[in-house]
């Protein structure tokens, strides 16, 4: 079907598959709907700013968002489109509480610094 | 179909004439004008002839100036619809200034063509110094954003090759200074506004989507296109649930801010945050 498209140039179907909307857990490879992006720098923002205020730069996930009154429920995606995008990086990782051990990256310092 | 509670139309309304009325026309407005109207006069003298009031090498001068003007009047013209939100702070940063000169210069470097080259370039402009300075303003930018080739890479990536390369990395340049310059801004305001809501309940979230759309209404210039877009991305995140609400506001409040602009922004949060949650009026002693 791919091919048959592209030999009769029926490019609008790919612009309108561009247009549709990509979901929530970001991956690398896939480009995010740019409100949803900067949704997900504006809030990831908050927590970069966080760990950045930690002594050493890293913090247990769950003191991170009772110091900043934040929703566990509303960071987890932002964790892991800070992950994805490298600005976190995750030291350790608790899959039952979700308590993970986070650190503060070059990239995320870079981006705070701004 | 907005899935707003009954009795949050009533809300709604209220709303939707509160900000009718608190809405002056923006601050952006206000400053294009006043650009149109330099840009107006300066045309104005120039049709008028009041460059033969100065010596040969003046009035070169002086309409030299006025195509380098058209230049830069047409990066700056660029720049305004590129950063919809602010306009006007994106073209007033160091990087868009540039950008501004840089289109400026080209426009001289048509003009000083056409005076040297008229016969070869433009015939049709030859001797007149008026002509050559609009040919030039608004004709170079044309020559400098033409592409003579285009050449299709290995990968099946299309490359073009003309003057217009060096404008377009320029204009990506300065799209990452002012991306840089302008996002920590945006994402610390539409967080601060959007955070203090505390839009947990899917009833408040949805009023709050409603909300949003409704304000809309009191925008003047804004095409039924554009109204139905903000609408369709409106019902996209409503209806994507994997994400929660707070950050699918969050979005809401990027798009918001793109078509509204800070100040109509904070004005719309406020609105909002008072709607959700009405002052408890306190009791008189008896």
């Amino acid at each position: 079907m791919d091919p048959l498209k592209e030999r009769l140039s029926l490019d609008w179907l790919q612009e309108a598959r561009s247009r549709r909307f990509v979901p929530v857990r970001p991956q690398r490879s896939v480009s995010l709907d740019p409100n949803i992006e900067d949704a997900l720098m504006a809030y990831g923002r908050k927590l970069l700013e966080g760990v950045g205020e930690q002594p050493k730069k890293t913090v247990h996930l769950h003191d991170l968002l009772r110091q900043l009154q934040l929703p566990l429920n509303d960071a987890l995606p932002v964790v892991d489109f800070l992950t994805e995008r490298n600005y976190l990086q995750t030291i350790k990782a608790d899959p039952v509480t979700l308590n993970h051990d986070l650190k503060l990256t070059p990239k995320g310092e870079e981006l705070i610094a701004r | 179909m907005p899935s707003t509670p009954p009795g949050s139309w009533a809300k709604l309304k209220k709303a939707s004439a509160r900000l009718k009325k608190a809405f002056l026309p923006p601050r952006s407005w206000v400053i294009l004008s006043q650009l149109g109207g330099v840009f107006l006069l300066f045309v104005l003298a120039v049709s008028l002839g009041l460059e033969d009031r100065f010596s040969p090498d003046g009035r070169k001068a002086l309409l030299a100036g006025t195509a380098f003007f058209f230049g830069a009047t047409v990066g700056v013209a660029e720049i305004l619809l590129r950063y919809r939100d602010e306009p006007f702070r994106a073209a007033s940063t160091t990087p868009a200034a540039a950008y501004a000169f840089l289109n400026g210069v080209i426009s001289l470097g048509a003009f000083a063509l056409l005076l040297r080259y008229p016969d070869q370039i433009l015939p049709a402009v030859k001797g007149d110094l008026v002509l050559t300075a609009f040919a030039a303003g608004f004709g170079g930018m044309m020559v400098a954003r033409s592409k003579l080739f285009n050449f299709q890479g290995e990968g099946g990536g299309e490359y073009s090759f003309g003057p217009a390369i060096v404008l377009d990395s320029f204009l990506r340049t300065l799209d990452r200074k002012v991306d840089r310059l302008r996002s920590a801004e945006r994402h610390r305001r539409v967080f601060d506004k959007i955070h203090v809501l505390n839009l947990n309940q899917p009833a408040d979230f949805n009023f709050a989507l409603d909300y949003t759309q409704v304000t809309l209404q009191s925008y003047q210039n804004l095409s039924q296109a554009e109204k139905l877009a903000y609408a369709e991305e409106i019902e996209k995140y409503r209806g994507e649930t994997g994400l929660p609400q707070n950050l699918r506001m969050l979005a809401t409040g990027f798009a918001l801010l793109n078509i509204a602009g800070e100040d109509n922004f904070d004005q719309v949060m406020a609105d909002l945050e008072r709607s959700l949650r009405p002052a408890v009026p306190q009791n008189s002693p008896q």
